[in-house]
């Protein structure tokens, strides 16, 4: 008997007897080896890929598949080990971690390794919904409080229910925690105004940048610093009902508290928008050079101190009073700019050539070192001190005008430094070699062109390089969102260039 | 009118429990488990299913025939239906004893295609219509092999009344029954009964007629592997693409009802009706204990059961091959048929006659 095509009549039929015999006994062996059914083992198992007989169903519902204690889908975090450094907020790429922290007055205590903790986290929400399990977050995790667990089941309902909140504070304690880290600030903002600087002339100039500041925040901050300053239990009222739903499902999903979320928030802006308000008495500075400096030993301290903001607060009110002029015509940028300027020009140039332009870019500068690497920066910050010292002292020498303008400069470095300085960690940070880009383009740049606004573009397109050259920051989207809420000295700045561009 | 009572119920009981039968089948040859959910084990899933069905709007196509769409599930039923009136259940329960019960089989399935076409042709749909085209070159094929291996059968026995065909085949036959019909052994079985008094051990020959009967009756009541009509995955549903709700479950009910139907035929001609499997063993009388005297109480409850029994060992393994066999194409349909088959029973036919001549 031959196979196939070429097979003869009688040859089909046998070869289809024995073919449709041979189908039937297989099928007979399945449904008779259908009584019993495999094993559910894991897929560690040796026998897993060698069970060939039997009713291979698993009715999930009822049985489920074993997985392996390493096992990577849903996250926890142990809370009480964060640090709250944000990082991994920083590298997921869906941007589904969102952690509002709260700096402490003093010292938290130790995680299980021993890192110190300065942060309270007043939200930490991971929304599971959006999170693709990449895992990034747990590796970059310093204190490895982040992981992932074998827990892969945990479908809700209501979507919402998908977001896990993990903070340990209640709203209460947020607020309570931000009103002591206000006022302590404010003392030291009061002890360092007394020490240092016996000429206020800038005083009354910081008050008018006080609004100006709430202004150039206003794009997020705007409302809700008003809210949480004016009506503080108004707001509160409001978020808990939010909350509660939150606590459900953190109960329900073994997830840890939920409630202080929504309350911190509002607490938060206010918290920014009062920390950047109060600064106002600080104008009372007198020496440019000294807030700088201050900015710059802020910056090695790197988070848990607050003593540069005060200095940042100084140079937000004049930015803002600068920013509030600059949508005016050029020649009124001119003259405030020119010391600005000259301060970012005299580094490189020394020449009172493009005055408006550097102003710019000082401005810029922090915000990428902010948004980048606040640690490492220190020896940059430095630097930056520098040219705005040179800046002041140009003025001086150029146009012997704004002695408050180098002020604005270092308290954009402050602001940058404040808001996002807490990650310890970061200080290997690329963030030392954005701000000397920057400053070498924008001496070039300034030195060419007198035109403030080129000078602005420029200054932000330095600072997308910077994040892009920082593998650490994957979203630069994340970063600008980022930058944009908390410093209000971005906020400014974008206006600027949009006006630029327009 | 008992048989009336007994069939009809019986009919709608069979579909539900086969049509369970056939997805529990399917899913033990697939390494599943099928239905679980409804009922134990999805007991009752097939009664929500009908109940859905009858809760189901009846959706007409604006394109259809109206009176021929709307008529033909109740004829296909309907025909199906009366094939049933001739099955001899036990001795007693029987529509009708007439004398040429094969004859009236044979043309009351071959009514079935009327409604096929009319289904389809109705329907207004060109899958319908090419799976009522492809079922009546399919059902008018194989009605020859069919016939003839049918017509083997009744030479063998001598009789068309189906009545007359199971008592044939048992202990309370008044005729000799030798040993595999071979008279030349001188072996009298006649008292012994049980399956060696069986059609196809009363002439061998007729096993390999039951075998072309076997799939000849696959490819009448359109299963698998002969299921052109219907190929899901070329017609999407055949001639009753268009049905919808309780015209859709007078289709599904007259499809199983119509496998009963050539399961129950093929029992009464080949597999010894509604006699009992079990023969007498020199003292053990297990035909007899088995089988209960014709017109007793017990006698009409053994004869249904071993019908019955026997039937679904047959509808299993029509089961068995639907969920084993790829479809056919259409010239590989009409090569077995007209090549194979039909040879095979003219000839099966022919050793039949020479059989009934010179053996017996
Ligand atoms: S696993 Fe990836 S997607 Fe999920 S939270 Fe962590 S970084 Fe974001
Ligand atoms: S990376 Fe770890 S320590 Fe840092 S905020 Fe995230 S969970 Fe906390």
């Amino acid at each position: 008997m031959s196979k196939g095509a070429n097979n003869t009549y009688f040859g089909d039929i046998l070869e289809g007897i024995t073919s449709l015999w041979g189908g039937l006994k297989i099928t007979f062996r399945h449904l008779w080896n259908a009584r019993h059914k495999r094993r559910q083992i894991g897929l560690q198992e040796k026998e897993y890929f060698s069970q060939g007989e039997g009713v291979f169903t698993l009715q999930y519902p009822f049985e489920s598949f074993p997985i392996p204690d390493n096992g990577r889908y849903r996250l926890h975090n142990e809370i009480d080990d964060c640090i709250v450094c944000d990082l991994c907020a920083k590298i997921c790429p869906v941007d589904c971690i969102d952690i509002d922290p709260i700096k402490s007055t003093e010292e938290i205590g130790k995680t299980s390794d021993g890192t110190t903790k300065r942060l309270y986290a007043a939200k930490f929400d991971i929304d599971m919904a959006k999170c693709c399990y990449c895992g990034l977050c747990t590796t970059v995790c310093p204190t490895e409080c982040l992981t992932m667990t074998k827990t892969y089941d945990y479908s809700e309902f209501d979507v919402r229910n998908m977001v896990y909140h993990y903070s340990n504070l209640s709203p209460e304690e947020s607020e309570e925690k931000k009103k002591a880290y206000e006022v302590q600030m404010a003392e030291k903002k009061a002890a360092k105004a007394a020490a240092s600087k016996p000429a206020a002339p800038p005083k009354p100039v910081a008050k008018p940048s006080i609004p100006g500041a709430k202004k150039e925040t206003g794009a997020k901050p705007v409302i809700k610093p008003a809210q949480g300053e004016k009506k503080p239990s108004a707001t509160k009222p409001v978020i808990k009902p939010v909350v509660k739903p939150s606590t459900k499902q953190g109960d329900e999903k073994k997830a840890d508290k939920p409630s202080a979320k929504p309350v911190i928030k509002p607490v938060m802006k206010p918290k920014s928008s009062e920390g950047e308000s109060k600064p106002a008495p600080k104008p009372v500075m007198k020496p440019v050079m000294k807030p700088k400096k201050a900015d710059g030993e802020n910056k090695t301290e790197g988070s848990g101190k607050s003593l540069p903001k005060p200095v940042m607060k100084p140079v937000m009110k004049p930015k803002s009073s600068e920013g509030e002029s600059k949508p005016a015509p050029k020649p009124v940028m001119k003259p405030v700019m020119k010391p600005k300027k000259a301060d970012g020009e005299n580094k490189t140039e020394g020449s009172g050539k493009s005055l408006p332009k550097p102003v710019m870019k000082p401005v810029m500068k922090p915000k990428s070192s902010e948004g980048e690497s606040k640690p490492a920066p220190k020896p940059v910050m430095k630097p930056v001190m520098k040219p705005k010292k040179a800046d002041g002292e140009n003025k001086t020498e150029g146009s012997g005008k704004s002695l408050p303008k180098p002020v604005m400069k270092p308290v954009m470095k402050p602001k940058s430094s404040e808001g996002e300085s807490k990650p310890a960690p970061k200080p290997v940070m690329k963030p030392v070699m954005k701000p000397k880009k920057e400053e070498g383009e924008n001496k070039a740049e300034g030195s060419g062109k007198s035109l403030p606004k080129p000078v602005m573009k420029r200054p932000e397109a330095k600072n997308d390089d910077v994040s892009d050259g920082q593998k650490k920051d994957t979203d630069e989207a994340s970063e600008a969102k980022k930058k944009s809420a908390k410093p209000i000295m971005k906020p400014i700045i974008p206006k600027k260039r949009k006006d630029d561009d327009q | 009118m008992l048989a009336f009572l007994v069939f009809l119920p019986l009919i709608l009981l069979f579909a539900l429990a086969a049509v369970y039968a056939e997805r529990k089948v399917s899913a033990y040859i697939q390494d599943r488990y099928g239905p679980m959910e409804v009922g134990y084990r999805g007991l009752l899933q097939t009664v929500a299913d009908i109940l859905k069905l009858f809760l189901k709007e009846d959706v007409r196509p604006s394109g259809a025939e109206s009176r021929m769409f709307r008529m033909a599930p109740m004829l296909i039923f309907a025909s199906v239906f009366a094939g049933f009136a001739v099955i001899p259940l036990t001795t007693d329960i029987l529509g009708s004893g007439i004398e040429t019960g094969v004859f009236y089989l044979l043309a009351i399935v071959s009514l079935d295609i009327i409604g096929l076409i009319m289904a389809g042709w109705g329907s207004g749909s060109k899958y319908a219509v090419l799976g009522s085209l492809r079922a009546i070159a399919q059902v008018i094929s194989y009605e020859i092999p069919l016939g003839l291996s049918i017509l083997s059968a009744v030479m063998i026995s001598q009789t068309m009344n189906l009545q007359e065909l199971s008592v044939l085949q048992g202990i309370w036959s008044e005729e000799t029954t030798w040993l595999f019909g071979i008279s030349a052994l001188g072996i009298d079985v006649s008292n012994v009964g049980g399956f060696l008094s069986w059609n196809i051990f009363r002439a061998p020959i007729l096993i390999p007629v039951y075998v072309i009967f076997f799939i000849a009756s696959l490819a009448e009541c359109n299963r698998a592997p002969f299921d052109l009509p219907e190929a899901e995955s070329e017609l999407v549903s055949g001639y009753h693409t268009e049905y919808s709700g309780f015209r859709f479950a007078l289709l599904f009910l007259a499809e199983y009802a119509l496998m009963l139907l050539v399961a129950m035929l093929g029992v009464v001609l080949f597999l010894g009706g509604w006699n009992t499997v079990l023969p007498n063993i020199g003292p053990l009388k297990l035909a007899e204990w088995t089988s209960g005297a014709p017109g007793t109480l017990a006698g009409n409850l053994w004869g249904a059961f071993w019908l019955i029994i026997k039937s679904l060992g047959i509808i299993f393994l029509q089961m068995m091959s639907r969920w084993t066999y790829p479809r056919l194409r259409v010239d590989q349909l009409m090569y077995l048929c007209w090549k194979v088959l039909t040879p095979a029973a003219l000839i099966l036919l022919f050793i039949s006659g020479v059989w009934r001549l010179w053996m017996v």
